[in-house]
């Protein structure tokens, strides 16, 4: 997926910061060796490219929109981060496969990215930061007719914008 | 009798995009029909210089072929070409066991000064049991030989409707989105073609996704969904006028699945907000919205009883996505929502045919998606397909057949199937994927 723009934000601590980071693919770790960092480059000091917050997709079941109790983990430290960063944005995208109707899955995207909309403000972020689209199945991830691909389709993606 | 021909300036927006454009479809009939009419249509005789510009009677046969309804005699047994009613041998014909010859002529008029060439196209429909004539006719071009397939799919829709007593959809269009990917990038092309595939015209283009095209119930316009702006808008656009593009846009929120009233003077449309989608009607005149469905289930995929009477719509408010219908009277929503399908867990995208007699739609049975028609008044459904990808049902104007997609080799293509699920037909690209095929009303001449 496309690189996510991130805008450095003054370091908070992390509520999380004490958990094992997780397996992060995707994600490339820049050490520079720079200090006070004032550019718009994301950088390793950055919050969101570590651990639960690098964490940006939910994966769903064919027609569902419920989220899994691991994601649920992953969503609620992105819920702690934008509370705590009141000026950070996210846009919530969602997907599904290709089967059923495109109109019906544009819906059914929309679905999916409000569930993860009301987890993020059940635990502290506000409606302001928050943006939800949905591009049904027509942005696949990948283009296989089968389940192994469909079941990467069928998402929401976190997409944190800078301002 | 003489029919002069007028016709609208040819579109020209496609030559911007040569590459993508001039895709020819390859029509393969993928089950022929039992009991389809035997007719021999006789390669149209020529009189001009150099060779005949375009092959009438070819045209003419693979669109009643495409019909299912009829099955033309190979050309090569037959025994004479005759052109003229007068000299046909009955029995020549008889021998084939043809019931019906179509025999003609294409003329090249002469040139007025630094004028087009025009021709002038004569034919005959007979009855080859009776030997009798049941029709003749003759027609002139005025803008060139670019008129004369025009000529044929009118000539095949005369022919159909004499003998089936049913309006000919031959000179009609259809709509599809292509998809074509060059180096992991994609471009989207919303396009129009003749029924059969010939004549492509792109009339918009973009990297982000088209899709939902309809048609107004003139045939002027085409509504559409645009993700040109990074959310779903909706566009109405002429074919015939790139300049002439509308946004409809609701106050808030993303907005698709646009649907023409048969009237023309209302939109219905899915308005997104707040992840949860319902229908809304868009008034023209008024530029007002009126909301039609309100719950927080998916309401969506909203389309107009061709009396105008009701909207039916896709909606999952049951717990699974199902069709509904929901009366409608000028002012909005005439009554409470009632649900038409039943059978299986997935049924959705509804289409009316114009003949108000069956509503077809995308139907899971055992894991694969496919069209499913339900007879209104009955309520007995039928699976007119039998792979697994089938979407976006769409019937042809006289309520014959279905255009819909499909996915053949891993590939997007077009498909028809006949009404009574008999003849079945794949249409497809050498390149790219088709999908969201819409047939067009028919043509006002």
């Amino acid at each position: 997926m496309g690189a996510v723009a991130v805008t450095l934000i003054s370091c908070s601590s992390d509520p999380k910061k004490e958990e094992t980071p997780q397996d992060v693919p995707d994600v490339t770790n820049v050490d520079d060796g720079r200090n006070n960092v004032t550019t718009d480059v994301p950088v390793a000091t950055d919050p969101l490219s570590e651990g639960l917050l690098a964490q940006r997709i939910i994966y769903f079941e064919f027609n569902q929109a419920k989220i899994s109790d691991d994601d649920r983990e992953f969503i609620s430290a992105h819920a702690n981060y934008l509370s705590a960063n009141s000026s950070a944005s996210v846009v919530l995208e969602g997907h599904a496969d290709e089967r059923g109707t495109r109109e019906y899955n544009i819906s059914l995207g929309e679905r999916r990215a409000k569930a993860v909309m009301q987890l993020l403000l059940l635990q502290g972020a506000s409606k302001s930061q928050i943006q939800v689209i949905s591009f049904g199945e027509e942005r696949p991830v990948e283009l296989g007719h089968d389940e192994s691909s469909w079941s990467k389709n069928r998402r929401v993606e976190l997409i944190y914008s800078g301002s | 009798m003489l029919l002069r021909l007028f016709f609208t300036v040819a579109l020209s927006v496609g030559l911007i995009f040569p590459n993508l454009s001039y895709a020819r479809f390859t029509i393969e009939i993928t089950e022929g029909s039992e009991g389809a009419f035997p007719i021999a249509v006789v390669p149209f005789g020529w009189q001009g210089k150099s060779s005949v510009p375009v092959d009438l009677g070819e045209i003419i046969a693979n669109d009643l072929r495409r019909s299912g309804q009829f099955a033309p005699i190979d050309n090569k047994l037959f025994l004479a070409q005759p052109h003229s009613s007068g000299s046909v041998n009955w029995d020549n014909w008889r021998i084939l066991k043809a019931n019906n010859l179509v025999i003609g002529t294409i003329e090249a008029l002469p040139v007025k000064l630094k004028q087009e060439q025009q021709y002038k196209i004569s034919f005959y429909l007979l009855d080859a049991i009776k030997g009798t004539q049941l029709k003749g006719l003759s027609l002139e071009t005025n803008a060139g030989k670019s008129q004369l397939r025009t000529i044929a799919h009118i000539i095949s829709d005369i022919i159909y409707e004499k003998l089936t007593g049913i309006k000919g959809a031959f000179n009609t269009d259809i709509a599809y989105v292509k998809v074509v990917t060059n180096n992991k990038k994609r471009t989207f092309l919303l396009a129009i073609s003749d029924s059969d595939g010939e004549n492509e015209q792109v009339i918009y283009h973009s990297d982000q996704p088209i899709l939902s095209p309809s048609w107004s119930p003139d045939g002027k316009r085409l509504a559409y969904v645009s993700f040109a702006s990074g959310k779903a808008a909706i566009v109405i656009q002429s074919p015939s006028d790139s300049e002439d593009i509308v946004h409809i846009r609701s106050k808030s929120g993303a907005n698709s699945a646009p649907s023409w009233s048969p009237d023309g003077s209302r939109l219905a449309l899915t308005v997104h907000k707040d992840g949860n989608s319902e229908i809304f009607t868009y008034a023209f005149a008024t530029r007002k919205f009126t909301q039609i469905t309100r719950n927080y289930a998916i309401d969506t995929e909203p389309t107009w009883m061709p009396d105008g009477s009701a909207i039916v719509f896709t909606s999952d408010r049951g717990g699974s996505p199902q069709i509904y219908t929901v009366g409608m009277n000028k002012f909005g929503v005439n009554g409470r929502p009632q649900r038409l399908t039943f059978d299986g867990s997935y049924n959705a995208r509804a289409i009316v045919s114009n003949d108000g007699r069956y509503v077809a739609f995308v139907h899971r049975i055992e894991g694969n998606f496919r069209i499913a028609t339900i007879e209104l008044g009955t309520n007995s459904m039928r699976i007119l397909t039998e792979s697994s990808l089938d979407e976006s049902p769409s019937f042809a104007p006289n309520s014959t057949m279905l255009l819909y997609a499909t996915i053949y080799k891993n590939r997007g293509v077009l498909a028809a199937v006949s009404v009574d699920g008999r003849a079945q037909q794949r249409l497809s690209l050498r390149y790219g994927d088709v999908k969201e095929p819409v047939w067009s009303p028919f043509r006002k001449q």
